[in-house]
């Protein structure tokens, strides 16, 4: 008897404490609050496959990380062969050049070297919102959003924000809810912000008509559905699938000229777009014009090891049919882990190409993984042979470290991170190149078009620049269309060093202009 | 006369045990009837076996004339033969009132649409037997308020005046009066012939000799699942083997002679010895 | 054919995690006679911590710290609860913590999750009706998930298991002259699952503590009798569930993602079942069976022959729920039922005589709601409706009737994808979508009645199940179906259409009496539209009338009756098969309403927006405002993600984890299931309203419980 009444006291004070700290909270908006929503496996499949489309990268920046997995990470970015640094750049007195990183790279670095001070607090605030998935085990990122605040906040406080004008980041976090998105989509458009950085969101197609209609400029982080590809409006800097699928298929045909080409593709609903929409095309094309002789895709359950046998029977058999059989991975890592380790056992012995999802060191760290192939990007390769760093990164790299531990992040730090960072970064100095040119930031329909008309665009943190004007039109919103590729040796055999392709970097630029105006375009109702 | 309910031959078998070995029972229409038997001689088993919760093994039971062998336990029912349970089994969850409304009416396929639009079927026979059974078990002032609310006794009223809601042809009480407390045995022992005029004959179970003896019409003894005696009241108080073999020779008229106090319709009858 | 028996043996591989996280559910059941729903997040947990130690060092508390910052607390030094304690240090990939001490450490987390489980959670509610005990073990899951999210990320986790257990030793060859290859770490879980089979089995067979375990499942009271503690056992016994689950998911860590565990729990479920809930042996033989045929099936689905409609996916899922449904089919009776010394009583049902009043009190607020509010709080406030409406449909299939069904809202799912198949016309509905559904081009509200059949036909088949099982059993089958309600129907492409897997765009023009009534605002470009508000606002409101009337006429007494006694339900010439029908065909139908609106609500729908965690989450709040009337369902719409309460209380959480809100949300569900029994905030406001604030301290759901004199009583004159 006296025990539940104590609960019930214990209870009400719980609740009143609750809501008293709360209320003792003062916060920019933090968007919706779910309670005990969670989604299933899927969901973290899907946010998996997105990962897994892209060539995630995994190290962290020199300091020797949290030893977190990160197989997982978005992040394609240019693949910079850190030879063509070594050329001096012709006008830059320091190591950043228009030139040769992209426009916006001379103003940062002018920026960095001589930091102007504190954003001035008099003049109309640049609202910059974001919309981010957090608090589900299958899916919470938050470290996506603190790496844009450290990026808002480093300029805020020491590059005068944007043009003088102080940075006001505004994120709605949300659950794994559709309502909540919606909630988030809603306040957005009301908000009216300057610009609107989309952060790892599984519920991008249901904000977007809000948010597209409504005319507000979206920068994504990483895009993940095909609607994030292709809406006028949105713009990515890193490719998710369109770069990562379609130079493997590229990679696959012309430098391994793979007979048969297997794809490995997961059952979640990214996977599944992403298989049909920037594998099976391509590969088709290819196909289509004598560079590939066949492929085959094969459907695996996300994170379900119990098909995982029956899968790699199903690879080896196509694998039987070909004389030089190539198997392409855009699985998470646990799977591709089982199956690579599967099909090696099983005697395959043909060439295993993945997407950066299998960097995970479950993968990395067994013998069967040597000898891959894994699509990377300009990163600190530990251990390695003669990859080297560009000038670009050896400056850039330790400035974004150091915003983020400027700021003090809870979540730790991450490829994720880096990139919400370089994101926001990128969008700083692109609306002062834009303010300086001419250009109203506030005009919405400006913006947009200016950032769509980027040719030779810098995008923070990455030594190659990247020119949105040649996005096919199935491909709008994606202005980041190449990858490269690295073997891995084995952490005791040299680690990673450089492949088939030398320094060189695969481009699908071409592949998917092609691709857009052949029978292979994607379908009319689609 | 016809019976309301025969059964012929009727066993129950557990693992090897006879709970019930060939029973031959009738309760004629209109009447009273009684078994009785020591703790264990499968009286209870008995009613579960007519009523259709335990399966029988052997013989067959036939209730207005119909083999209800195959019968589920609702059927039954449905057709009259209506129950109550030793361990009361009431619907705590719904007040007294309610627990007599569920058993007094019967739906239709589209009964739950009127429900919805709250134009619900309304049976005067229903609602009368309802308003009978309430006021003879003496539950009108607690007809709202929730079983649980009520002392043990009354709440076994409530479980009798339950299966007189459903009016039944043929009523089943399973020891109806075994914890009541003095005012609440009298109302039960009193009442319980004026469940005749209401159109439904009456089946006791009871191992409280008394109370069987002075108010049924006609009486089965049970003992290790066979029937060793039936008689009017007092033949089976006179009989040899009843006595025998269940009471004791002394202490069945002790029990004789408290059963007489216990009801008002006794007649007065030269018992054994005193005690 | 050899390859179809290579994958069936590979099998063993998951059959063995089933077969381990069956056994810790079963020692868990015996002692204490809970199925506890978040075993799989039990051995996520201490799966996350193992691989959290042997990457970084740091071992994670299950808690948050969840003591604000104030000033005083600060100086006092009590602001902070303790949640992380570094353990190891090390370099990265130079060398790592000792395999041993990182699995007694986490090991030792698994202890005290069983500590915390039983005496927080289990114990206080041992004498709760099933109800109770299944909401108990669901906000256990719901809390260590949270915890997860908020402790270990979304991360990917998938390395540093023991070596016998990786994927890269060399596989077994040949295996039985089939050919092909078997990867050796499926054996060896398979020998994991054997030896922990054997040694719970001889725990319970030949140890004084066995003994008295198995004694007190049979017999709580007799047991008790002999001087035993059932509280004593019962917490032993789930101390040693929590380490056993430990270990199958640190075992179990190469395979797969531990945030999984809580989904394969379907199939651990399945295994103790086969096991009945008592027999280790044959839980384990019963996970190993479950294992095999997944595999062997998916290998099938690789064949030609395979017809295109069956999905693959579906196969997989259904395994588990096909075993289940055998063996509860054909043994489902003579299923143990354990029971305690005594059971507290069923929430409270009142009948509501305000029906009118309320109903317009409650409408005319919500008009004049939605006129005020626009834009996101008019978005709040229709998916605060949307919620009461599908928790209608648990008011009457788990308030009423006392089923507990868990797939109410993957019903709801499917009807709405079959509500977009029906209507579907083959064309494209905005221009940035994906897919384009081509249907039988229904009319709108043809199609909604059709779908509303559909979701119905659904709902009655697994109402089926019903008929044979109840209580725990129904909710474990119930929550089986989910995963392959999804699999087998809503995702799949042939009966729904080529976005099912993916995601599937909702019709842009629903149009009643050519109003479009769509929730997207095609001036505005908001999720705001008016005529959708009022729309819904109806249509709950005459669903809830009919819900609240439902109980107060013959039927809903009738539910009642089944919920409180099925027994007797039957004598009082109820015939129960056909009510429990008529419930769960209520109760789908409404599911099926509420997942058609949805889906006039937003662009598109995922199969993955009704899996189980969003429809526990549901029953959580409904069940937090108060599972058997229909304001409890108003109350509960108020609480859900993204509706009116926590948007409201949004604005200034935003800096707290989000994680933790739903940890929050876990223990307020525990608490209400121990506090009020599921009468939820509902009842105890209308206490608190008619007897004053202090009633509500001296309200005990204990107090009414005379069950136990009844029995008593009844043995007096005990009779076979």
């Amino acid at each position: 008897m006296r025990n539940s009444k104590l609960l019930k006291l214990l209870a009400l004070i719980f609740a009143f404490s609750l809501i008293a700290a709360a209320c003792g909270d003062d916060d920019d908006d933090g968007g919706s609050s779910s309670s005990s929503d969670n989604s299933s496996v899927s969901e973290e499949s899907s946010e998996d496959d997105a990962s897994s489309s892209e060539a995630a990268e995994e190290e962290e920046s020199h300091s020797d990380d949290d030893g977190h997995d990160h197989s997982d990470e978005e992040a394609p970015a240019e693949e910079e062969a850190p030879a063509e640094e070594e050329a001096p750049a012709e006008e830059a007195s320091g190591d950043f050049s228009d030139a040769v990183n992209g426009d916006g790279a001379e103003m940062l670095e002018a920026l960095i070297d001589n930091p102007p001070g504190p954003a001035n607090e008099d003049l109309d605030p640049v609202v910059i919102t974001m919309s981010n998935i957090e608090g589900t085990p299958v899916g919470s990122f938050p470290e996506i959003r603190e790496g844009a605040a450290a990026a808002a906040q480093a300029f805020n406080e020491n590059y005068g924000g944007m043009n003088g004008r102080p940075i006001d980041f505004q994120p709605c976090v949300h659950g794994l809810d559709p309502a909540e998105a919606t909630n988030c989509a809603n306040d957005i458009a009301d908000e009216a912000p300057t610009l609107h950085i989309q952060g790892i969101d599984f519920f991008n197609p249901l904000q977007w008509p809000t948010l597209v209609a409504a005319g507000v400029p979206v920068m994504q982080t990483v895009p993940i559905f095909v609607s994030d590809f292709n809406t006028p409006g949105l713009i990515s800097t890193e490719g998710g699938c369109v770069s990562a699928f379609p130079t493997g298929m590229q990679y696959m045909a012309e430098v391994v000229e793979a007979d048969p080409l297997i794809i490995l593709y997961a059952n979640s609903a990214p996977g599944i777009e992403c298989y049909n929409d920037t594998e099976a095309r391509p590969a088709q094309q290819l196909v289509d014009e004598g560079k590939l002789t066949s492929f085959v895709g094969v459907e695996d359950a996300s994170g379900d090891p119990t098909d995982n046998e029956a899968v790699v029977q199903r690879i080896i058999e196509e694998a039987a049919k070909g004389d030089n059989p190539g198997v392409f991975f855009g699985l998470q890592a646990s799977d591709c882990a089982e199956l690579v380790a599967g099909m090696v056992a099983a005697g395959y012995d043909g060439v295993i190409v993945s997407s950066a999802s299998c960097k995970d060191d479950s993968v990395l760290s067994q013998p069967f993984s040597h000898g891959m192939i894994i699509s990377g990007e300009e990163e600190i390769y530990t251990p390695n042979e003669g990859i080297e760093l560009s000038a670009y990164q050896t400056k850039y790299n330790p400035w974004r470290d150091a915003n983020q531990d400027a700021y003090g992040p809870d979540a730790p730090k991450s490829q994720f991170m880096n990139v919400a960072h370089d994101v926001m970064v990128t969008a700083i100095i692109t609306m002062m190149r834009f303010e300086n040119e001419g250009g109203d930031v506030d005009d919405n329909a400006a913006l947009i078009e200016y950032l769509a008309g980027q040719d030779n665009w810098n995008r923070a943190g990455r030594s190659k620049p990247m020119d949105c004007t040649t996005n096919s039109s199935e491909f709008v919103s994606v202005c980041k269309k190449d990858a490269g590729y690295y073997v891995w040796n084995g952490y005791d055999n040299g680690g990673w060093s450089y492949g088939p392709l030398g320094t060189e970097i695969l481009d699908a630029t071409d592949l998917l202009l092609r691709m857009a105006e052949g029978p292979n375009a994607r379908p009319a109702a689609g | 006369m016809s019976n309301i309910l025969e059964t012929s031959g009727l066993t129950v078998t557990f693992g090897g045990l006879n709970a019930c070995d060939k029973v031959d029972l009738a309760v004629p229409e209109g009447k009273f009837v009684g078994l009785i038997g020591p703790n264990g001689a499968g009286k209870t088993t008995f009613i579960d076996a007519i009523t259709g919760y335990v399966p029988t093994s052997a013989g067959n039971a036939v209730f207005s004339g119909e083999d209800i062998g195959e019968l589920k336990p609702h059927e039954r029912a449905q057709r009259g033969l209506v129950r109550t349970f030793q361990s009361l089994e009431l619907f705590e969850d719904l007040s007294v009132k309610d627990n007599l409304l569920v058993a007094g009416y019967d739906t239709r396929w589209y009964s739950f649409l009127l429900d919805m639009i709250y134009m619900p079927r309304k049976d005067k026979d229903v609602e009368e037997q309802i308003e009978w059974a309430l006021e003879i078990m003496g539950l009108n002032d607690v007809a709202d308020a929730m079983p649980s609310d009520l002392s043990h006794g009354r709440r076994k009223l409530v479980g009798v005046a339950r299966a007189l809601a459903a009016s039944p042809k043929l009523i089943l009480l399973d020891e109806p009066a075994a914890g009541l407390d003095t005012a609440e045995s009298q109302i039960l022992g009193g009442h319980l012939r004026e469940f005749l005029d209401h159109d439904m004959s009456v089946f006791l179970i009871d191992h409280d000799m008394g109370l069987v003896l002075s108010v049924c019409d006609y009486i089965y003894v049970l003992d290790f699942g066979k029937i060793i005696a039936e008689g009017t009241p007092q033949e089976i108080r006179e009989s040899d083997t009843v006595k025998k073999a269940y009471l004791g020779e002394e202490a069945g008229e002790i029990q004789a002679q408290a059963g007489e106090r216990m009801t008002y319709n006794i007649q007065g009858d030269q018992g054994g010895q005193d005690d | 054919m050899n390859q179809f028996l290579i994958a069936l043996i590979g099998g063993v591989g998951t059959g063995a995690l089933y077969a381990m996280l069956g056994t810790g559910l079963v020692v868990a059941f015996r002692g204490s006679g809970v199925i506890n729903l978040g075993h799989g997040a039990v051995a996520g947990y201490a799966a996350y911590v193992f691989n959290e130690l042997r990457t970084s060092g740091d071992l994670y508390l299950p808690w948050f710290d969840i003591i604000p910052e104030w000033g005083f607390l600060r100086t006092l030094r009590i602001n902070n609860i303790p949640t992380r304690i570094h353990v190891f240090d090390f370099e990265m990939y130079i060398g790592k913590p000792p395999l041993i001490p990182t699995l007694l450490l986490s090991l030792a987390v698994s202890v005290l999750l069983g500590l915390m489980m039983h005496f927080l959670v289990f114990r206080p509610l041992r004498n709760a009706p099933i109800l109770g005990k299944v909401i108990g073990s669901v906000g256990v899951l719901l809390y260590l998930d949270s915890v997860i999210a908020v402790n270990f990320g979304g991360q990917n986790r998938s390395s540093s298991g023991f070596w016998i257990f990786k994927p890269d030793m060399e596989p077994v060859k040949n295996f039985l002259g089939l050919g092909g290859t078997i990867p050796r770490a499926n054996f060896s879980m398979l020998y994991a699952a054997l030896v922990m089979g054997l040694f719970v089995f001889c725990l319970y067979r030949y140890t004084r503590f066995g003994i008295a375990t198995r004694a007190a499942d049979e017999n709580e009271k007799g047991a008790a009798l002999l001087g035993y503690s059932p509280q004593l056992i019962a917490g032993i016994n789930w101390v040693l569930s929590s380490v056993l689950a430990g270990l199958a998911g640190i075992v179990f860590l190469h395979k797969t993602q531990p945030s999984l565990y809580a989904t394969l729990v379907v199939g651990a479920l399945g295994a103790a079942l086969f096991g009945k809930l008592t027999s280790i042996p044959m839980t384990v033989l019963g996970g190993v069976i479950i294992g095999m045929m997944s595999g062997g099936g998916v290998q099938l689905a690789n064949n030609s022959w395979w017809p295109d409609w069956l999905e693959i996916e579906g196969v997989r899922t259904f395994m588990p729920l096909l075993v289940i449904i055998l063996v509860l089919y054909f043994q489902g009776d003579k299923l143990p039922i354990r029971g305690s010394i005594s059971v507290g009583r069923q929430p409270h049902a009142p009948a509501s005589n305000n029906v009118t009043i309320g109903a317009i009190f409650a409408v005319g607020f919500a008009l004049i709601l939605s006129n005020v509010f626009v834009s996101k709080w008019e978005a709040v406030l229709t998916t605060s409706i949307l919620a009461t409406l599908f928790m209608f449909s648990l008011t009457v299939i788990v308030g009423y009737l006392g089923q507990i069904s868990l797939a109410q809202f993957s019903i709801a799912g499917f009807a709405a994808f079959m509500m977009i198949r029906f209507v579907g016309d083959g064309t494209l509905q905005r221009p940035d979508d994906y897919y384009v559904i081509t249907g039988v081009n229904m009319p709108t509200i043809l199609g909604f009645v059709c779908a509303i059949a559909a979701g119905t036909l659904l709902g009655l088949l697994i109402g089926l199940p019903a008929l044979r099982i109840r209580g725990v059993q129904l909710a474990v089958v119930t929550m089986s179906s989910v995963l392959a309600i999804e699999e087998l129907l809503t995702k799949s492409r042939s009966l729904m259409g080529e976005g099912a897997a993916s995601i599937q765009p909702t019709p842009s023009n629903p149009s009643w009496f050519g109003q479009y009534i769509g929730g997207f605002n095609k001036e505005t470009f908001r999720t705001d539209y008016w005529k959708y508000s009022l729309f819904l606002i109806i249509i709950t409101a005459l669903v809830g009338v009919a819900v609240v009337n439902l109980r107060r006429g013959n039927t809903g007494r009738r539910f009642l009756a089944i919920r409180a006694n099925e027994r007797a339900a039957a004598a009082a010439g109820i015939n129960v098969k056909n009510a429990k029908m008529l419930g769960f065909g209520i109760s789908s139908a409404i599911a099926s309403i509420a997942g058609i609106m949805l889906a006039y609500k937003i662009p598109a729908v995922q199969a993955e927006n009704f899996a189980i965690f969003s429809g526990l989450g549901l029953l959580a709040f409904v069940y937090l405002g108060g599972i058997t009337t229909g304001y409890g369902a108003v109350v509960g719409g108020l609480l859900v993600a993204g509706g009116m309460m926590p948007e409201f209380l949004g604005v200034h959480f935003g800096d707290v984890e989000r994680g933790m809100i739903n940890a929050v949300g876990a223990v307020g569900l525990i608490l209400n299931a121990i506090v009020t029994g599921g009468e939820g905030v509902a009842l105890l406001q209308s206490d608190a309203l008619g007897k004053g604030p202090l009633a509500l301290l001296r309200r005990n759901p204990d107090d009414d419980d005379n069950s136990e004199t009844d029995e008593d009583n009844a043995t007096e004159g005990a009779s076979v």
